[in-house]
């Protein structure tokens, strides 16, 4: 009877040492989960190659000027992939919101949302800076 | 010693459970060294730093041509350094890849004063100019860079034309062709006058003027005046696509 309780209490011993050991496998591999990368620097960069373009000639500083969202939307639209989603807001020196109409294609839900902020000059007479931030993801 | 060996045995249960531990614990702590040493860290990206500094570079032609804009008809020699003023304000709050200083100098090197060259000559050529160098440097971790260069803005108007009498009154032909920093540029607003009886005479309907725009920064022009002149002193006015005025005076000589 004694002999078969030690049995028993070995088995749980060694059944604890595989577990502990399984566990740490499973907590490694945990660890080693790494998040699904997002193409995020990707979306920086094209962001910022789009707005360039724009920026180029003053077209961007132009449009602000000119409250024409429509037109900044129709540009956007234009150069970014249809795949990109995007919603841009205009500030102004002092940081109120400028655009009247959303400048975006889609409502941007994505979990992973990718935002570059940048400063626009603009080729008026007086002199005049706006602060833009673009937010991008990519459609599902 | 019987109870001593019954200890031992009921030691080494615990000896394996205790190393079991302890290379679960090994696991672990190796699991997460390797993790952190293949982790990507947060190094800035180099292209996007490229698209920064072409950013800032597009601001600072931006605002040069709004400063020559503004100077061209305005003659506020000081406009340049207040713009520039404030745009090196603006981007010494971008902290995007770390604290950035910039730094300019309007060009002073003749015949630039203040940044600015305006030439507007009687003999068919006029020239409005702005240029600044510029230095930005970033600081931020292990990233230290510095780029230097110079922004240049220029609008130049090249006029040349003839007149001749024609049934009473006087044809004038004026040729005009405009070209920026870069090629040839479009006109957003030619405004054409002649010397007539002492005072500058705008030409318009009244006189018959004909544009041909040959799309390419050229335009043709040609207008009567009444009464017939025999040489006739043409001023140009252009404004580009960019609001830069550039004026230029010609002798149109009577063929």
């Amino acid at each position: 009877m004694m002999k078969n309780e030690k049995a028993q209490v070995r088995v749980l011993e060694a059944f604890l040492a595989v577990l502990l050991v399984f566990s740490a496998f499973v907590v490694s591999a945990t660890l080693f989960i790494v998040p699904e990368e997002s193409g995020g620097e990707e979306l920086d960069s094209l962001g910022m190659q789009v707005l360039l373009a724009l920026d180029k000639e003053g077209l961007l500083g132009r449009f602000i000027d000119e409250g024409n969202w429509t037109g900044l939307r129709e540009s956007l639209k234009a150069l970014l992939p249809p795949a990109v989603l995007f919603n841009l807001t205009v500030y102004s020196e002092s940081m109120q919101k400028l655009n009247t109409t959303p400048i975006s294609n889609q409502a941007v839900k994505s979990s992973q949302v990718t935002c570059i902020e940048y400063v626009c000059a603009s080729r008026n007479l007086n002199f005049r800076y706006y602060i833009l931030r673009l937010q991008l993801a990519m459609a599902k | 010693m019987r109870y001593s060996c019954k200890n031992e045995k009921w030691n080494s249960g615990q000896v394996l459970v205790v190393a079991a531990l302890v290379v679960a614990l090994v696991i672990c702590s190796t699991t997460a060294y390797v993790y952190e040493l293949t982790r990507p860290t947060n190094v800035t990206h180099p292209s996007f730093l490229n698209e920064f500094v072409l950013a800032i570079k597009h601001g600072t032609k931006n605002v040069l041509v709004s400063s020559l804009a503004n100077f061209s008809i305005s003659n506020q020699s000081n406009i340049l350094t207040t713009n520039l003023e404030e745009w090196r304000t603006i981007i010494e709050r971008q902290y995007i890849f770390g604290k950035c200083l910039l730094s300019f100098s309007p060009s002073d090197a003749s015949p630039y004063v203040n940044g600015f060259w305006r030439n507007w000559t009687t003999d068919g050529y006029g020239v409005s100019s702005a240029s600044a160098n510029f230095s930005l440097n970033i600081q931020g971790g292990k990233l230290n860079a510095t780029f230097a260069y110079e922004s240049v803005v220029t609008l130049t108007l090249a006029v040349n034309g003839t007149s001749q009498s024609l049934r009473g009154q006087t044809q004038v032909n004026v040729t005009l062709v405009l070209q920026n920093e870069e090629s040839y540029t479009l006109a957003r607003n030619i405004t054409l006058y002649y010397w007539n009886g002492g005072v500058w005479t705008l030409v318009d309907d009244s006189n018959n003027l004909t544009v041909t725009d040959y799309g390419n920064g050229t335009y043709r022009l040609t207008f009567t005046t009444m009464p017939p002149l025999g040489n006739v002193e043409v001023s140009a006015r252009v404004f580009d696509e960019r609001e830069i005025l550039v004026v230029a005076n010609v002798t149109c000589s009577s063929i």
